[in-house]
């Protein structure tokens, strides 16, 4: 084909490269990619708009939501942005519970993430293998917190369940066995000549880029830019932890050049200093209580009499996730703003998509760890292809209707 | 970073057109503080200020924009993290608020100097209906090409039966 | 890359862990589905994990705090007549249930109380099984004329 002739390429919105919904129009001149537009939008959930309607603890619930992977981010952000607001301070342990249950978050999350990647670049062993270990964290989870995924263990103020001796024994358990494997396991993901040939030097996104495009999280250091909410704003227990610096390609002798590799490089290493950041907060977790000892209703009404707003920011595994409240004498907040680390990260995809092969497309837009649910938290309610509009009143009417038809059905 | 600095530095250059500032710190120990920075700009001298907020460090933008209604004019609210030096802990919160009247739903926009914030500027067109001039790309965000004009969503009266 | 090699071979013998959905049915068929092969048993689930929601119709007072913390709106408060008395009574709609024990942890007479039961995958969701307090709802519920059938309906 000539070389100055383009064409577009349009990958999505639903495609098997991509785990969620997202569309892709890419410029294509020969097997060489020159632009690329993204469009969001295909799993609108209208969630900052369902917050405006629920009072302060179901909001907690509905956040977890937000995100299957990050359902303990995007609470913590949220608890943190309304404890800024109302002035509670949280109980030391609580600090550390919270710090442990993120960790071991981050620490399946990426264990996810790697799976993904080799996916994407069809080395499929290595995904079953990353997702078989993945499970023993999810089992202490599970154990810790009484679900896998959604946690539900986050409150206003604290925690809701503590780490008993017998959950101790289980976390210590857990970072045994993936201290024992992480050796084995970075050798893998970091050495093998296949991975390497396919993620070094591919979707290049310099520091000067990332830090202009706002670029948060692992896409950020892997461009060598230090930006790391646990270490630049004090969260949790973090700020205790004084040995804690963001981790850098330089950590394994390799100056960043912002590639899929150095991304890679930044979340293996990750694993490793949640590793030892669990081990940190067990050894030094401070007795004490979990929380503040008023209970859900209670909360609820000293909230109600609150007016202000707060921001809350915490480091999700994907990047910095940020919520504003805006709080105004109401059962419900006036505003709930939630940004989720894709929704930063999107941008970055356009530096990293130019100049790129087409087979490569898939590792580039796996390579930010890409949460396209998160990013696409709220909607707008449509009628079916007839292109005409309904009020929310009349939806709500409409669906209650429905509802309640299906349940007459059934009661009979 | 002090905030007093940050403050002065703003009047100095902008004058009258500082508003209001308020300052929120919450005290760790160690020296750890977390910061929060309020600032009321006019919106004349709304770029400029963003300008000279970027001269002093890093700043990133953190939420896309909230925002207050009020009867005669919208209060955006911006968000943005400002980090100075490179020591530990030292990120501050700088929230600027821009009064907005409602008859001119205008602002200029800020991508020419924090370039990622236009996913945030798309969306604030498309889910609170300020218009942002200048704007590279104004295409919506996140509805499609089928959201009929002047329907904001984010701004949608809330129903009175929902609230019970 | 060895001790991947290893792990893969480890796989390859390792005993099949399927079985039938949902797995209630089997319960009741042992005799038959053994005739299709094995019937694995469920991993076990630790002390805390969250499951079916029990409820006592007796100890419960009617207070609705439940229903004001659920954030799924799962928990339905209906009128009802026990003992003479005007009163009202909760059904909860387990399919639409989120797990999150806020109910559980509010209430003031432990009428509700989490189990580790996880056997509830079903064809129907709003079969008997999944609505918890239907059977009382059909003995208790105060059927007026002109009294709405559904106090609290989701957003």
């Amino acid at each position: 084909m000539k070389s100055d002739i383009t064409y577009p390429l349009n990958i999505g919105p639903v495609h098997p490269a991509f785990k969620e919904p997202i569309k892709f129009t890419f410029r294509i001149e020969g097997e060489k990619v020159v632009g690329a537009d993204i469009d969001f939008g295909y799993t609108h959930r209208a969630i900052e708009r369902i917050a405006q309607e629920r009072n302060y603890i179901q909001i907690i619930y509905l956040l977890e939501r937000v995100c299957g992977i990050c359902s303990f981010s995007h609470p913590m952000a949220y608890c943190l942005a309304i404890e800024d607001v109302a002035g509670i301070e949280v109980p030391p342990r609580a600090r550390y519970i919270r710090t442990i249950v993120g960790e071991l978050e981050r620490l399946h999350s990426h264990l996810l993430w790697t799976g993904v990647a080799a996916h994407e670049i069809g080395f499929d062993t290595l995904f079953m293998y990353t997702w078989n270990i993945r499970e023993k964290v999810l089992d202490c989870l599970e154990e810790l917190t009484g679900n896998r995924i959604n946690y539900a263990m986050l409150t206003i103020g604290g925690v809701r369940r503590d780490i008993t001796a017998d959950n101790a024994q289980t976390i210590h358990q857990v970072l045994e066995y993936y201290e024992e494997l992480y050796n084995r396991t970075s050798e893998i993901l970091l050495d093998d000549l296949t991975l390497r040939a396919r993620t070094e030097g591919v979707g290049i996104l310099t520091i000067e880029q990332a830090e202009r495009l706002c670029a948060v999280g692992p896409t950020a250091r892997g461009s060598g830019l230090m930006k790391d909410v646990r270490v630049d704003y004090p969260v949790n227990a973090y700020y205790e932890i004084l040995w804690l610096k963001p981790v850098s390609p330089r950590d394994i002798g390799k100056e960043p050049i912002g590639d899929v590799y150095d991304r890679m490089a930044v979340r293996v290493l990750e694993i490793q200093q949640a590793i030892k950041i669990i081990q940190f907060c067990m050894e030094n977790l401070p007795e004490g209580d979990i929380n503040t000892g008023s209970g859900a209703v209670k909360m609820i009404n000293a909230l109600k009499k609150l007016e202000g707003e707060g921001v809350g920011r915490y480091e999700a595994p994907r990047g910095e996730v940020c919520h504003y409240v805006i709080l105004d004498n109401q059962e419900h907040p006036v505003q709930i703003k939630v940004k989720a680390p894709t929704y930063s990260n999107g941008f970055t995809w356009a530096p990293m998509l130019t100049n790129i092969e087409i087979a490569d497309i898939p590792i580039v837009v796996a390579s930010i760890d890409p949460c396209v649910a998160c990013a696409d938290r709220m909607t707008y309610v449509q009628a079916d292809g007839s292109r005409t509009t309904i009020s929310w009143e009349e939806l709500r009417a409409k669906s209650i209707q429905k509802y309640k038809g299906v349940r007459r059905q059934w009661m009979k | 970073m002090k905030t007093e600095s940050i403050v002065t530095v703003l009047q100095n250059k902008l004058g009258s057109h500082i508003q209001a500032s308020r300052e929120k710190i919450t005290n760790y120990g160690n020296g750890i503080n977390r910061v929060t920075l309020w600032i009321s700009i006019d919106r004349e001298s709304f770029h400029s200020s963003i300008a000279i907020l970027k001269t002093m460090g890093r700043l990133h933008i953190s939420t896309p924009m909230p925002y207050k209604e009020y009867e005669d004019r919208i209060e955006l609210i911006y968000p943005f993290a400002l980090k100075e030096k490179d020591t530990k802990f030292s990120e501050i919160m700088v929230i600027i608020s821009v009064d907005i009247p409602k008859d001119d739903l205008k602002i200029r926009t800020i991508t020419d100097i924090v370039p990622g914030a236009l996913f945030m500027e798309r969306e604030t067109m498309e889910m609170i209906g300020v218009e942002i001039e200048d704007i590279p790309d104004p295409r919506r965000l996140f509805t499609g090409n089928y959201l009929p004009d002047g329907v904001y969503p984010l701004r949608t009266p809330k129903s009175k039966e929902s609230m019970q | 890359m060895l001790g991947m090699v290893y792990k893969v071979v480890e796989q390859l013998f390792a005993k099949k862990s399927t079985n039938y959905f949902p797995s209630k049915y089997i319960l009741e068929d042992t005799a038959d589905t053994l005739k299709k092969g094995t019937i694995h048993p469920p991993v076990g689930v630790k002390e805390g994990f969250r499951g079916r929601l029990e409820y006592n119709v007796e100890s419960c007072t009617g207070c609705g705090l439940c229903s004001k913390v659920c954030p799924a709106n799962a928990i339905e408060l209906y009128p009802a007549v026990i003992n003479d008395k005007k009163t009202k009574r909760i059904v909860i709609y387990l399919s639409r249930c989120t797990y999150c024990q806020e109910c559980v942890n509010i209430c003031p007479k432990n009428s509700i109380q989490i189990t580790t039961h996880f056997f509830m995958a079903d064809y129907n969701k709003y079969d008997a099984s999944l609505v918890v307090g239907l059977e009382h709802r059909k003995k208790y519920e105060l059927k007026e004329e002109g009294s709405p059938d559904v106090q609290k309906e989701g957003n």
